[in-house]
């Protein structure tokens, strides 16, 4: 009797999983895709990526009007992902703007160096990072640093004030290390500092670093970033199409050595 | 004699309702917990070499207790006597007549303990104050009365507690005015009638007019209004009559503190244009309060500067106010949030969201208490 009764109630539930499944198909097929932004994209072959192009070398403009940048590059391979007629049309917001441009549907995605926002999910849709910036320890070869942990009784440069600076604070205060801080009003006499040996290490923001680096390759960054900030690209929260083509796109480029190449263009 | 001891499952069962007692308990005392430890305490005195340094703090979303008292502590241990405060409207009176005053009770009761002046700003239209499908910025002729209103029950609630009142906030951009063309008139008329709500509550309460978002867009601009030839024409709508004061926002962008000012320039010293205005309409009695200024130091935002100019710019501000005779307070943009806004907005606090200060706090501090900079050479 009991078994029965459990049989015939499987029986009731496969049953609603079956309605619920075919009604779901049925709203499918009669809406199209259930993603605009997906729709438009693909209607008008056009895609429209919110920048605010003042932040080099993620975006900015040349002295001839066009835009560069990595967040530029990066647009253009993913849309080339998509499909070699379709093509970008960037929409210039300034970046406080770039959120409220996406809900007011002036572009379809935002590729603008912005940080992944916990507090934002509900809002928009973010793809999985395709940088991560945050504080970079830079050396001199031959230095005895070799991690944020190795800093006790050693000298760093920052340049005053900045998140560098904050950062390396809050560090010294987190793991106990007796870091003597040297701070230059200008990243450039942090840089001298370290350079010219007064400094052991010098602690800045990675894209910072990453230019000290390409015009010192004396210079090493060791360890991990210190609070990583990861970048992604985003979209309409509705736009859960878009953003699964924007994250595949993503992985082929990452695959495929593009990413690498890109960074390696612009840091 | 025997004794006999429970069975073992009964034993067994009070030990695990004894321990969830306990738990729960527990989680009761901890849950009273914040509540308690947050004492308002008696009332300090703000040390300080310059009277006129002030912050714009940001307390209206931050809900912990402790939060608020900490950051006032803080506004108070920098040097500062004044604190700017925004109390919105809709926050306070959701339906007409209701009023529900706990959170800017607990922000006014904490800054008076920590001698705090402070100055409210208030506007944002209740939803049952405006018209659906327009934002919390509007509010029309019609509903003038009900801000009215409001003003004069929040005088009224804070008397001898709040002592200055902005009325309203940048309208002469359209954003602030509910995306309609700023029309100085028409603030006028909502300035004279929360002026004299404000006044039938207590007569000794100092009404400012709105602080201005200083713009030099060309005549006709969608957007804003020139600040200068607004309150110019604010001033011939009659407004001088209904205001103690007029609020104002410096903000010095990319350049020092001193730069000089010019009319088709946004800079710190604009505000000295505003105050001409002023003159020119035969109101040198009524004094500027800066409200909102200061400069950004975020690396993302192409009208910031290095932190060491922030540093300086401010701190020269501050100085350079005190021989300004007509301006009361500088009230800078923003003491803390509450959050990271991940925008170049984080660029304009003192102290960071979990309190660390910032270089420019402690500099700041040290100006106010007279002690030697650590980061400046000299007094900008």
């Amino acid at each position: 009797m009991t078994r029965g009764l459990q049989r015939y109630a499987w029986l009731i539930v496969a049953g609603v999983l079956f309605l619920a499944a075919a009604i779901w198909l049925v709203m499918r097929l009669s809406t199209g895709s259930g993603d605009a932004v997906w729709r438009r994209i693909q209607s008008t072959r056009v895609v429209r990526v919110g920048v605010d192009a003042t932040y080099p070398p993620y975006e900015d403009t040349a002295l001839d009007g066009s835009l560069q940048g990595y967040d530029i590059d990066l647009a253009n391979a993913i849309v080339r992902q998509w499909g070699a007629d379709l093509s970008v049309q960037f929409v210039m917001i300034h970046f406080d703007g770039l959120y409220g441009a996406l809900q007011s549907d002036t572009c379809d995605l935002v590729i603008s160096a912005v940080p992944y926002d916990e507090t934002m999910t509900e809002d928009v849709r973010y793809s999985q990072p395709y940088l991560h910036t945050g504080q970079v320890l830079l050396t001199a070869q031959g230095s005895p640093i070799n991690s944020w942990r190795g800093l006790d009784e050693h000298s760093v440069a920052v340049e005053l004030g900045s998140e560098a600076h904050m950062a390396l604070r809050q560090l010294a205060r987190d793991t106990g290390q007796q870091v003597t801080i040297i701070y230059e009003r200008e990243p450039a006499q942090a840089l001298e500092v370290l350079l010219s040996g007064r400094v052991e290490a010098l602690v800045a923001d990675s894209t910072s670093a990453a230019a000290w680096q390409r015009a010192h390759p004396e210079l090493i960054a060791v360890d991990e970033l210190l609070n990583p900030v990861a970048l992604a690209v985003v979209t309409r929260h509705e736009a859960s199409e878009t953003m699964a083509e924007v994250n595949r796109a993503l992985e082929d480029l990452r695959n495929a050595g593009t990413l690498q190449a890109l960074h390696d263009k612009w840091f | 004699m025997v004794r006999q001891s429970a069975p073992p499952n009964l034993a067994r069962s009070l030990r695990r309702i004894l321990r969830g007692a306990v738990l729960v308990w527990l989680t009761w005392m901890l849950s009273l917990m914040p509540g308690r430890l947050v004492v308002v305490g008696p009332t300090q005195t703000v040390v300080t070499r310059n009277p006129k340094v002030g912050v714009h703090t940001r307390l209206t979303d931050e809900v912990e207790p402790w939060k608020v008292q900490r950051t006032l502590q803080m506004v108070r241990e920098m040097g500062s006597p004044w604190v700017v405060e925004y109390f919105p409207w809709a926050y306070y009176e959701p339906a007409p007549g209701r009023y529900e005053w706990s959170h800017a009770d607990l922000v006014v009761e904490h800054a008076v303990a920590q001698g705090l002046t402070v100055i409210a700003r208030i506007d944002m239209v209740p939803e049952w104050a405006r018209p659906s499908e327009t934002t919390d910025r509007y509010l029309a002729p019609e509903n003038y009365a009900d801000y009215a209103r409001f003003i004069e029950v929040f005088v009224t609630h804070f008397r001898g507690r709040v002592r200055y009142v902005v009325i309203w906030n940048e309208p002469n951009l359209a954003f602030e005015w509910g995306y309609r063309p700023p029309d100085p008139a028409a603030y006028a008329e909502l300035l004279k009638q929360a002026y004299q709500a404000a006044k039938r509550a207590d007569p000794s309460i100092r009404v400012l007019a709105a602080g201005l978002a200083p713009t030099i867009a060309p005549p006709g601009d969608p957007f804003g209004y020139n600040d200068l030839l607004y309150l110019d024409e604010l001033l011939r709508a009659g407004a001088g009559a209904y205001m103690d004061g007029l609020a104002a926002h410096a903000y010095g962008m990319t350049f020092p503190h001193d730069d000089p000012p010019a009319p088709d320039m946004v800079n710190f010293r604009r505000v000295e244009l505003l105050h001409e205005v002023m003159l020119r309409h035969g109101l040198a009695d009524k004094p500027v309060y800066i409200t909102e200024g200061g400069w950004n130091d975020n690396p993302r935002w192409t009208r910031a500067v290095r932190p060491y100019q922030r540093i300086a710019y401010t701190i020269g501000a501050y100085e350079q106010a005190r021989a300004w005779g007509w301006c009361e307070a500088v009230c800078l943009w923003a003491f803390r949030f509450p959050w990271l806004q991940n925008t170049y907005a984080d660029g304009y606090s003192f102290v960071s969201p979990a309190f660390i200060p910032k270089p420019i706090y402690e500099e700041v501090s040290r100006y106010s208490a007279g002690k030697p900079f650590e980061y400046l050479e000299e007094l900008p």
